[in-house]
């Protein structure tokens, strides 16, 4: 991982480490000139420890959520960056065949080279004093099975090596700790991997038979096991090694190789460091260039690619946290704003004996700098506790899926927990310097005297200046919005001049009330305006995730001040309905009157939950909308109960209907029109495509797929978007297109995967493949498409077809199970290109209630490499992988939750102090202990209430919106509120936030009246 | 000192004898109250006066059960306060005492009508009940035009009235004053002992008020006066 939102995590720990330090110098400043404002400060946080631990753990959340997204994004990179160097062991460059040199551009892409190349190699890279080892290797895929235990692998790696370089290359030895050595192995023995002798439970002795092609086998001893390997790729599980020579011979590839490997000096960790010098050397070397090759940083390639996927990580749930961070900054806000307003009388002290607003600002600071320095460490290490448990989670959920098997492990780099503990702290020293410079605008009579801060009747000419720029502001991000199509920027543009039209209202005496709440109620209605009102306007709005963090934000927002703004209201349908019940009566009055009359500091409370509780909602109902499509085995599967691959290019599949009919034990395989019903597809992965049509676009890598006539007829996967003449009324004709594919060679079908979106919704790792992104105005989104001209070059036999892409499939269709490239008819392999193209996937529909056909399917082909998928068991455990993945997701949002109840906490014990006196009163006028701590729970109860429901309600309200706009691009999605979820996250919230409230609820009752009435 | 009830009226709606308060804050011990005697005697309003410290707010509260004692007994109509509970003394002092403080404590979240009627609400009165003895109070009190405004828009005059009005809502037998006229200008304070001695008079309610100010003593059916947590003086001679 090396990456956040663009900018490398290096940057971020060097200018966040230097405003952090700039920040400590400035408080070492401070500390030396006003040793008296220190004390002071350290002397309040000392005061009341129990109060200091809650505002730690307040502070800290923002910083552990951080962390533990960090965390996220390290494991990620280390667990692919760990697969990638254990499975290379010391490689770290290979020389192959350059699919793109322009040697080949007359002629086929050849597999291997000539063995007599290797002499020139060796004689520049043996030299170097940077590479320890060049090993020559002939490798290809065959099928093997165990004659003793009967145990067989389809697609096993046969690899050949020089004896004599083998050994310098890398230190394998064998499961009894001897070197392995290739020179001692007879002409029909072998050396097998540990992984592959346990896959195919081996043992030295054993014999396994080798299927390399039509009717040749080949019986060959297991020598030896070694504990490891000198070429191994993560697609193989099973790896057998023997002489180079040996394998050239029984390969029929005398005198030939496939790769040169070559080690950097180092070990396997280190010796990419070197990759770029080594490459830079000997990348161009006229015996590579001039025999079409190519030195492939292999091992840097993979190391890259894990860093992308950690970045991947990061920003994904970084995005996923920032409600919780926001709301993290607000607890920040929010408990200095009380610290300040539990001292005022103690501050306006200060100020009426001679202390500036400055010494006031650097008095907070000073202590805001301790709290937030301990807050910051507390949190780097609840987020890296939190962060590991996210990871064992994400692990759980990644195993779940049948068609990966990745290990996540945990891991953390020492940049990242410096990145998120200098990024805590700033942002905690900076929420605490801006309310500290608002704390020191006190009125000094009013501070010591301890009276409210009046309302004012009108905004100031200064809020006037604001509000009027605020307008300004708002409808130039809504023209700029609308000329680039950018949603949230046109939608946020209005909202800004609402809030700027509320306080030039106020400048005219319109009254508050009216003012806010007009802005607020204008706020709900315009966030969650049907999404038809959005297309009436553009349809071509692009919005990526932002919008979903904006929307949460501003209809809270709007919420929160219609909300406390008409509080009268709101008192007054409490004390008819609830209020009426004797007893409750007082109870209910005082713990309403309190929130309601603390405006701020209530609405940003209610604005904690609300806006989790929100995105929580909204998540759980969007999630469940998808997790009911992934039901559908019809769009993963395609309406086929198996999938097989047979990769085996030594053995290929020839006739495979021939074949089902010969076998007895096939019956199951349903029969249509007498003939075996089984779409047969043949994939070419040596394949680069481009778009025809647009003018120095190269070729980009893909894959082609050639499907033959059955799949054309019986496959029920979706088409997404197509050609106008096969939509009718908004809907595809996938028959009728598959029809005209079948029958009019040239037509081809797409991925979804090869064309944009206009919401940038996915979080996908982009390779450097073909696409139809430089298609004008074609988007994912569009009712129909104009059919696409692209050129697709099949590599192995230099030939380029020209096809045109007339639909495309959706996007469930790519789940794992097809190819991600462009399809056509297999017809037009027979009549266009210059070889035959092997039978490679195949989808077989089965009669219902066989059992395990996939084994049996399976076992009937496995000399022909073939590997099958029980196609209900990948759409089960995509669904509970993905069920997994976002619940943890969510688990991972209700994060915020945490940070709403600490606030309640935190705003329950400072009212407890600060209404000590009048407690004192109500007990004195008959409150017995019992109702003071029921009104105080009552009141932490109708903050975390009003903020669970406005969440909710909001949340759903938004649902709909999000589900319909969905439903317009995807019809079978549909709205499922899962209530149990929904409201289990909510109860236990209330629950939580009643527990946390409970303690100085508790400590209220307990106060002495007369104790209480003593201290003014 | 003995508190000899030498007016030889008998109805004593408080008694206290041999009264001791300490306050033990840890490091020292303070003797607040010594063996304080003393009886009030039903509709009676007395004045405590003291130098500041003398136990004058001490005695008040353990007197009106807002602070429990460390010796001697007090009763309040005959029930000695040491053998109810804490719910039973709360129940008793939503019902049958009213305060009045110096610093008004009325709460600022509340409306200067919603202020008065919390005694009656505790006490279980219906809300549309309370919500009419509350606005009568208020009128007795001259407030009438003022019950929706909350205490930070009033006059201290205004709000000590209010909760005057709130301590005699609920018709208590006994009404405790801390300093009532502490915090007001000359002007307001006369304002509030004429009303404190016209409801005394036409409620026959009984009054304890500490107080600094002679003016408001001399109001009073007597004046005990108090130093060092003792009673020096009961009063008895001055008024009567």
């Amino acid at each position: 991982m090396d990456e956040l939102f663009g900018a490398p995590i290096e940057q971020y720990a060097v200018v966040l480490g230097a405003v952090f330090l700039l920040f400590t110098a400035a408080l070492i400043f401070i500390t030396v000139r006003n040793m008296i404002l220190v004390k002071m400060a350290l002397r309040q946080v000392l005061r009341r420890p129990s109060r200091g631990i809650l505002v730690v753990v307040g502070l800290m959340l923002a910083t552990a959520i951080i962390m533990s997204a960090f965390l996220t994004g390290d494991s990620m990179t280390y667990s692919i960056k760990t697969s990638v160097t254990d499975n290379l062991r010391t490689m770290d460059e290979l020389i192959r065949v350059d699919e793109d040199s322009d040697l080949w551009a007359d002629q086929a892409v050849p597999e291997d080279f000539s063995e007599e190349i290797f002499a020139d190699v060796a004689a520049a890279l043996d030299p170097d004093p940077e590479v320890d080892g060049v090993l020559p290797v002939i490798a290809d895929t065959v099928a093997l099975v165990n004659l003793g235990s009967q145990q067989f692998e389809a697609n096993a790696l046969i690899t050949g090596l020089d004896p004599s370089r083998a050994a310098t290359f890398d230190e394998v030895f064998d499961t009894d700790g001897n070197p392995v050595d290739l020179n001692s192995l007879g002409p029909d023995e072998l050396f097998i991997d540990l992984e592959g002798a346990e896959e195919l439970d081996a043992e030295v002795g054993d014999s396994l038979q080798l299927f390399l092609g039509p009717s040749s086998f080949r019986e060959m001893t297991v020598k030896g096991v070694m504990d490891g390997w000198f070429f191994k790729s993560d697609q193989y599980e099973v790896v057998v090694s023997m002489s180079l020579v040996r394998a050239q011979e029984l390969l029929e590839k005398e005198g030939r190789l496939s790769n040169i490997l070559v080690s950097n000096l180092g070990d396997q960790e280190s010796g990419v460091d070197l990759t770029e010098s080594v490459v830079g050397r000997h990348g161009e070397l006229p015996v590579l260039v001039d025999n079409g090759l190519e030195l492939y940083d292999v091992k840097r390639a993979g190391i890259d690619f894990a860093n992308e996927w950690g970045n991947l990580f990061l920003s994904f749930f970084t995005v996923f946290g920032l409600f919780s961070i926001g709301v993290g900054l607000l607890l920040i806000f929010l408990i200095f704003s009380m610290l300040a307003a539990e001292r005022k009388s103690e501050l306006g002290m200060s100020r009426a004996i001679g202390m500036k607003r400055g010494h006031l600002i650097r008095m907070f600071l000073a202590e805001g700098a301790i709290y937030g320095l301990g807050s910051s460490v507390v949190g780097v290490v609840i987020g890296l506790v939190l962060g590991y448990i996210l990871v064992k989670a994400t692990a759980g959920a990644i195993s779940a899926d049948v068609t990966s098997d990745f290990a996540l492990s945990t891991h953390v780099q020492l940049v990242s927990v410096l990145v998120s503990f200098f990024l805590g702290a700033v942002i905690t020293l900076i929420t605490v310097a801006f309310a500290s410079w608002r704390i020191s605008r006190i009125n000094i009579v009013r501070a010591i005297r301890d009276i409210p801060e009046p309302r004012r009747s009108r905004a100031t000419k200064k809020a006037l200046a604001g509000g009027i720029l605020l307008i300004i502001l708002g409808l130039l991000l809504m023209f700029s919005g609308y000329s680039n199509s950018n949603l949230v920027w046109f939608w946020l543009g209005p909202s800004l001049s609402v809030l700027g039209a509320a306080i030039v209202l106020r400048f005219f005496g319109v009254a508050r009330r009216w003012a806010l709440s007009g802005a607020g109620i204008l706020l709900v209605i315009w966030w969650l305006l049907p999404p038809s009102v959005e297309r009436a306007i553009k349809d071509d709005w692009s919005s990526d995730f932002t919008i979903f963090f904006v929307t949460g934000t501003m209809v809270v927002l709007g919420a929160v001040l219609f909300t406390i703004n008409n509080a009268d209201f709101v008192l007054g349908l409490v004390s008819r309905t609830v209020g009426r019940i004797k007893g409750l009566a007082p109870i209910i009055k005082s713990s309403i009157a309190y929130p309601l009359r603390f405006g701020f500091r209530t609405g940003i409370s209610v604005a904690m939950f609300a806006v989790v509780i929100y995105s929580v909602t909204v998540m759980s109902v969007v999630i469940q909308g998808f997790n009911e499509l992934l039901g559908d085995e019809d769009r993963i599967g395609g309406g086929y109960q198996v999938m097989a691959l047979s990769l085996n290019d030594t053995n290929p599949v020839t006739d495979l209907r021939a074949a089902i009919e010969a076998n007895p034990d096939l019956e199951f395989v349903r029969r249509v029109e007498g003939q075996p019903s089984v779409g047969i597809l043949r994939n070419i992965f040596e394949a680069s495509a481009r778009l025809t049509n647009v003018p120095g676009d190269d070729f980009d890598d893909t894959v082609l797929t050639g499907v033959d006539d059955d799949f054309a007829d019986s496959n029920r996967y979706e088409i997404m978007l197509a050609a106008p003449e096969y939509v009718e009324n908004g809907e595809v004709d996938a028959d009728k297109l598959w029809r005209d594919v079948k029958e009019n060679p040239g037509l081809a079908v797409v991925n979804s995967f090869l064309v944009p979106s206009r919401s940038d919704f996915q979080f996908d790792v982009q390779g450097e493949t073909f696409t139809l992104a430089d298609v004008d105005d074609l988007y994912q989104e569009n009712d129909y498409m104009d059919p696409v001209p692209i050129q697709v070059r099949d590599l192995k036999s230099n030939t380029t077809l020209d096809l045109t892409v007339i639909g495309v499939f959706d996007d469930f269709a790519s789940q794992g199970l097809l190819p991600i490239g462009v399809y056509t008819s297999t017809n037009l392999f027979d009549t266009q290109l210059p070889r035959d193209v092997d039978s490679n996937q195949f989808f077989f529909h089965v009669e219902p209630g066989t059992e395990d056909p996939d084994l049996k399917i399976e076992a009937a082909f496995f000399a022909n490499g073939m590997e099958t998928l029980d196609i209900g068991e990948v759409t089960d455990g995509l669904q509970s992988s993905n069920r997994a993945f976002t619940n943890l997701l969510l688990a991972f949002m209700s994060l915020g939750l945490v940070v709403g109840i600490a606030a309640l906490g935190v705003v329950s014990a400072r009212a407890v102090v600060e209404r000590r006196h009048q407690i004192g009163v109500l007990r004195a006028i008959g409150y017995s202990r019992g109702m003071v701590q029921l009104s105080f729970l009552l009141e932490s109860s109708f903050i975390a209430l009003l903020g669970i429901v406005m969440g909710l309600g909001l949340g759903l309200l938004t649902s709909i919106n999000v589900v319909s706009s969905i439903r317009h691009e995807e019809a079978d999605y549909s709205l499922v509120v899962p209530w149990v979820q929904v409201l289990g996250i909510a109860v236990v919230a209330y629950i939580l936030s009643l527990l946390m409230t409970f303690l100085p609820a508790r400590g209220a009752g307990k106060i002495s009246p007369s104790e209480a009435l003593r201290y003014e | 000192m003995q508190d000899s009830g030498s007016n030889g009226n008998t109805d004593s709606i408080i008694e206290a004898s041999e009264v001791v308060k300490i306050y033990d804050t840890g490091r020292v011990k303070v003797n607040a109250l010594h063996n304080v005697d003393l009886k009030v005697q039903r509709g009676e309003m007395v004045a405590v006066m003291g130098p500041s410290g003398c136990g004058k707010t001490t005695l008040l509260n353990c007197l009106s059960g807002l602070d429990s004692i460390n010796g001697g007994v007090i009763k309040i109509a005959g029930r000695d306060l040491a053998k109810m509970s804490d719910n039973e003394k709360t129940r008793y002092r939503a019902t049958k005492m009213g305060y009045v403080f110096q610093a008004f404590n009325l709460l600022p979240v509340l409306t200067a009508l919603e202020n008065v009627e919390m005694p009656l609400l505790i006490s279980g009165t219906k809300a549309r009940e309370a919500r009419e003895r509350a606005k009568e109070a208020l009128g007795l009190v001259n407030l009438g035009d003022w019950i929706s405004h909350y205490p930070a828009e009033l006059s201290g005059g205004q709000q000590q009235r209010v909760a005057i009005a709130r301590s005699l809502v609920n018709q208590p037998e006994i009404v405790w004053g801390d300093e009532p006229t502490g915090n007001l200008d000359s002007e307001n304070s006369d304002e509030i002992m004429d009303l404190l001695i016209s409801l005394n008079r036409q409620n026959k309610q009984t009054f304890v008020l500490v107080t600094h100010s002679e003016a408001l003593a001399s109001l009073a059916h007597r004046t005990i006066r108090m130093r060092d947590g003792r009673i020096e003086d009961y009063g008895y001679g001055a008024s009567n």
